[in-house]
Parts: C-alpha cells; sequence; structure tokens
C-alpha cells in the first residue's frame, strides 16, 4: 500500500526489514510512518487461517451413499433382464444425471427407486428393447401411478425421446413364460414357441385392426392372444379347456394374477366375437352364425382370408343398415301419405323407377345420417349408441352480476330453533359415545 | 369429411373451477353449526358448503380463501361465488368480496370418428405422450394456451385449460390432427 510521508510528503516509502518487525520508513527524511490499523484484514492474514477440507485433503466429490445404492439397484435390474453392457452403462449415466435433478433430488426413498427403474425403462425403449412397464413395476414391488409419474417427469426433465414399445414386441418375451413343452405337459397339451408366437401374431393384429388394443393395457391381451392361439393349433382336444385350467398347466403366473386374468377373459370374449363376425363369411359356411365356443375350430382359415372376410363383412354390414333404413323410411313414408295413396300411386312408381341410378349417392347420404359407431363393423368396445339426447330445460342465463336476494340467502341458513336441535343432539352423541368408550374400557 | 368443411363440435362445459378471498378470518365451526347443507372436516381444516343453485360445492378455509367447484360456466361461477360470500355475509363475518378468478375449466368433447391412438401419439411426439399401461389415452399438452387435451380411441376428448377461451382454441387446434389419424377399417 503505497503511502506518503506525513513530514515531507513524499512517496518514497519501503519496508524496513531490518528489525523482526516491519516498520514503514521515509526514505528522504528517515520519519517512521505509524502505522495505521492495529489490526489486518482476514484476506491479509495468512498465517493461523482455517484451511477447508476440500482445499487439502478432498481429491473428489464422494458420491452420496442413496445414489451408490440407487445405482447398484439398477445394475442389478439390467442385469434381470439381461440388458447388453452399453445399455447397461447408459443406463447408469442417466440415472446420475437425473439423481442430481432438483426434481428428483430431494425425494423420498422410494421415489428414487422407482427413478432407478425408469431410467431402465426408458434406456430399453431408447434402444428399441423389449420391455413392458408392468414387467419393471412388478420386479420394483412399487406402486404404479407412482412410477408413471415418476417416468413421465424423467421424460420431461431429461429431454428424452422415447419410443413406447408396441404390443407384438412384447410378444416374444411373453411367449416364453408359458412352459408348454411337450416333455412338460404332454403331447396333448405341449407346443413349439415359434408355433405359439406365430399364430399369437396373427391373432394381435387383427385384434388391433379390430379396435380391441387400442387403449388397453397390453399384458391381459398378451394373454388372450396366447391362450387363442393355444387352443386354435389343436382345437379338438382344447377347445374345451378354459383359461383358468390353461394358466395353471402351463404354470404362469400366481394367485396374485387374479384381476389380470378376468381381463384377460374379456378380451378373449371380445376376439372371439370379432372371430365369429369373420367366421359367418367363410364361404362353406355359407352365412350360417358362428358360436363363440366353437369358434376355436375356425381360426385359422379365418387368418388365412383376413383381408378378405374384414370387406366382405364390412359390405354385408352397409347392406343390412341400408335395408334397415330404407324399411323405416319407407314405413314412415306410408304412414304419413296413406290418405293420398290411391291419387299419387302413379307417381310413387316413377319415382322407385328413378332410384336405381340414383341409388350409390342415396346409399352414402342414408349411411351418415346414422350415428358413425353404428355404421362401422368393428369399433372400440366401450363404444355406446349414442342415446337421444334429453330435452334439456334451458340453464339460468346469468351474467355473473346479478342481484342476489335475501331470500335466496336465507335458505341457507338455519333458525335459531334448528340451531338449538342441533347442539342438543352433538351433545347427546358426544355423552353416548363416552359412556360407551368407558363401558369398553 | 375434410378438415378445411365447417364442422359443428359441441363443446360441453362440465366444471369450472374458482377461487376467492374474503378478506377476513372465518370461524369454521359457527358455519357448520349456522348454515345448512355444510359439512365440516376438523382433520383438513376446511368446511364444505354445497349451493342448490348454481350447482356448485365451495371449500372453506379459515384463512378466508374459497374454491368453488361444480359450475357450468364462468358466469354460473362467479354467481355462485357471490351467493356464498353474502351467505357468509348473513353469519356475521365481515365478508368482502375479492380476487375472484376462474382457475381452471373441463370441457369434453365428442370427435365423430375414432381415433388411431398409436399412429397420433406417433405423428405428434413429443407433445403427445400415449402410455397405455398407466392410462388409456394419449395427452396433449399445448403450452402457450396452458391447455392439456386427452384423447380416447372412441373420439371423446377432454380439455381442460385456465378458461373457456383457451379451451376452445385448443379444440380448434387439435381437430386437424385428430382427423389425419381417424382409422376406418378397410
Amino acid at each position: 500500500m503505497s503511502r506518503a510521508c506525513p513530514h515531507c510528503g513524499s512517496g518514497n516509502v519501503v519496508e524496513d526489514d531490518l528489525y523482526s518487525e516491519k516498520q514503514l520508513v521515509c526514505e528522504d527524511c528517515g520519519s517512521l510512518l505509524p502505522e495505521v490499523e492495529l489490526t489486518s484484514t482476514r484476506t491479509e492474514e495468512l498465517q493461523a487461517t482455517a484451511v477447508p477440507y476440500y482445499e487439502s485433503t478432498q481429491t473428489e466429490k464422494r458420491k452420496c451413499p442413496n445414489l451408490i445404492k440407487g445405482c447398484g439397484r439398477l445394475r442389478a435390474l439390467c442385469r434381470i433382464f439381461r440388458f447388453p453392457s452399453d445399455m447397461e452403462s447408459s443406463a447408469v449415466s442417466l440415472y446420475e444425471g437425473a439423481y442430481g435433478h432438483p426434481s428428483f433430488l430431494h425425494t423420498s426413498l422410494s421415489k428414487k427407486e422407482a427413478l432407478a427403474g425408469s431410467c431402465v425403462l426408458a434406456v430399453s425403449r431408447m434402444n428399441s428393447w423389449p420391455l413392458g412397464m408392468g414387467s419393471v413395476v412388478a420386479m420394483l414391488e412399487a406402486d404404479p401411478a407412482l412410477f408413471g409419474a415418476i417416468y413421465q417427469e424423467l421424460i420431461k426433465c431429461m429431454n428424452l425421446q422415447t419410443v413406447g414399445g408396441g404390443i407384438t414386441e412384447l410378444l416374444e418375451g411373453f411367449c416364453h413364460d408359458f412352459k408348454l413343452g411337450r416333455d412338460q405337459v404332454g403331447a396333448e397339451y405341449g407346443e413349439t414357441t415359434r408355433e405359439l408366437k406365430r399364430r399369437a401374431l396373427d391373432l394381435l393384429e387383427l385384434a388391433a385392426d379390430s379396435w380391441i388394443v387400442t387403449g388397453r393395457q397390453p399384458q391381459p391381451m398378451l394373454l388372450a392372444a396366447v391362450y387363442l392361439a393355444w387352443q386354435s393349433l389343436s382345437p379338438v382336444k382344447r377347445m374345451k379347456v378354459p383359461l383358468t385350467k390353461f394358466c395353471v398347466i402351463s404354470k404362469f403366473g400366481s394367485v396374485k394374477e387374479g384381476e389380470r386374468r378376468r381381463t384377460a377373459q374379456k378380451r378373449v370374449v371380445e376376439m372371439r366375437e370379432v372371430l365369429c363376425k369373420l367366421g359367418q363369411e367363410l364361404p362353406w359356411l355359407s352365412g350360417s352364425p358362428v358360436k363363440p365356443s366353437d369358434v376355436a375350430v375356425l381360426v385359422e382359415d379365418i387368418l388365412a382370408l383376413r383381408l378378405v372376410l374384414q370387406s366382405e363383412a364390412m359390405r354385408r354390414h352397409e347392406q343390412s343398415l341400408l335395408s334397415e333404413t330404407s324399411e323405416t323410411r319407407a314405413a314412415g313414408d306410408a304412414l304419413s301419405s296413406a290418405p293420398e295413396a290411391a291419387l299419387k300411386s302413379s307417381s310413387h312408381s316413377q319415382v322407385e323407377e328413378k332410384a336405381p341410378p340414383a341409388g350409390g349417392h342415396s346409399n352414402d347420404s342414408q349411411l351418415s345420417e346414422l350415428p358413425w359407431a353404428k355404421r362401422h363393423l368393428f369399433v372400440p368396445p366401450c363404444v355406446r349408441v349414442a342415446k337421444k339426447p334429453r330435452a334439456e330445460a334451458a340453464g339460468p342465463d346469468v351474467t355473473g352480476d346479478e342481484d342476489i336476494s335475501d331470500g335466496e340467502i336465507e335458505s341457507y341458513i338455519r333458525t335459531d330453533q334448528e340451531m338449538r336441535y342441533i347442539v342438543r343432539l352433538q351433545k347427546t352423541l358426544q355423552q353416548q359415545k363416552e359412556e360407551e368408550e368407558e363401558g369398553h374400557g | 369429411m375434410e378438415p378445411s368443411d365447417d364442422v359443428a363440435l359441441d363443446i360441453t362445459v362440465t366444471n369450472v373451477v374458482s377461487v376467492f378471498r374474503t378478506r377476513c378470518h372465518l370461524n369454521l365451526r359457527t358455519i357448520a353449526l349456522e348454515g345448512v347443507n355444510v359439512i365440516y372436516k376438523p382433520e383438513t381444516g376446511k368446511v364444505l358448503m354445497k349451493l342448490r343453485k348454481p350447482r356448485i360445492t365451495a371449500s372453506i378455509w379459515s384463512s378466508g380463501k374459497i374454491i368453488c367447484t361444480g359450475a357450468t360456466s364462468e358466469e354460473e361461477a362467479k354467481i355462485g361465488a357471490r351467493r356464498l360470500a353474502r351467505c357468509l355475509q348473513k353469519l356475521g363475518f365481515k365478508v368482502r368480496f375479492s380476487d375472484f378468478r376462474v382457475v381452471n375449466v373441463l370441457a369434453v368433447c365428442s370427435m365423430p370418428f375414432q381415433i388411431h391412438l398409436i399412429q397420433f401419439a406417433k405423428n405428434n411426439r413429443p407433445i403427445a405422450s400415449y402410455e397405455p399401461e398407466l392410462h388409456p389415452a394419449v395427452t396433449y399438452r399445448i403450452k402457450h394456451l396452458r391447455a392439456t387435451i386427452q384423447i380416447f380411441s372412441t373420439g371423446s376428448i377432454t380439455i381442460t385449460g385456465p378458461n373457456v377461451q383457451n379451451v376452445a382454441s385448443a379444440v380448434e387446434q387439435i381437430y386437424p390432427l385428430l382427423h389425419e389419424c381417424q382409422k376406418a377399417l378397410k
């Protein structure tokens, strides 16, 4: 710090190191400059300062123990699902990156465990590895809703581009869960995984076209497809075997799978309905109805001729709708024009003659009048034909700023007598409760 | 049907959530005793009050903050909130109706066709999110409108947004995207 000498004003002030104590001396006049500060600032004190740990001993920041445990759990999951090493390492790096994100850092351990599973799932999807969310949730024994929330948060925070796994990709792994080898269950019930998978894939494609798959949980759908595929591969011997017995024979699932099996049974019923609709169009059945219990015999033929049968079924459905609408129209016209029928009979015949050339346009217009759920043969099973809308009373035309009369408000306030009754009742209930507690005690 | 044709879609507002403040402390036990159609929830520290006209349910906290749900239009929500404030005034509280605002509007709409959800999610990644194992509908978020749309395969959609105008704009924006993903079995 440069200072001027207070005696001669010279700036030529030097530190004198002759003695142990440093002093400031003016070179020109030799006077000793007084010390301005008896104490120095902390930054000037170099000796006897506390040295922090991270400056002296620590070489790198240590990982949080929960992060280390989470990484271990994640590696175990990757090994269970047989990930290749590059996918495992990318899952670990994704987990370490997400762990430090503010959304996941200060959360509960259960959420951090769900985060590890979410990273496994995200990496599997980025690499098109067939892995269902249900499998990860079952492995972690986590709450599905919590896991789903953490997974979606992970995708959002880390800006991941994942492709949702299709149901057909999950089929191969699913088929391996069934113990249906001939040496395990015998020749009558035995089936190769390859055949089972091929037939189940065709059934799944048909189900997807018929709106049974969209929006539904994949696992019950897969179970239903595999069960129907297994039945159809040897229908004579297996037609009478129900779904529950099939699960026992193939050693699939456990008691906890009860709800999933009930859902799978519903999917079986829906798929059989679709197969019956298509089975009716088989040429050698001549349009006779097919029962769901007997359709297993026809599955192979239906799947082989699927596209033709679908177009035939759609065409027959449209024709039946047209005939229904034309019948209702004719009945309506007959009722309305009955008194004038004798006079206008010649004009009616002229109209009927003109009808065929304009048939295509009138068909489209007739069909378009129907609700779309009736027009199509295959619709999502939860669609119901729209009910006729009730003539609802028009709601009050409010602006929000109308005056509110006292009379309307009085109806929401109890009278004094009602309040006395309520207080008396509450006291009585309280006394009864206390007496019961004393009696139990 | 081409998306450029004028299509009249019925958007039905099913719920409007609004909040307002009374600027005074409210004694919940008094409201529970003297009010009709009132449920007292001491464990959560609030009182539920239901009005008949309009049909709304109000959650009342002792701090004076009130949330109203169940109205079917923004105007109904306002008249219901004002009616509630008048009711609290009659009960003896020095209520000032202030800071009223509509927080959330929920509406439903039905498309006249089925929607192929997987195709829609693929075409609109990453704005659209489809996880059939979690929820049967596709979730589509429009950031600038602060609206969330849930799309079901049957063609029904539910829209939540901060007001009715945003909800209507969201439907206008989503319709052409849905139209190109409708699927008919050939």
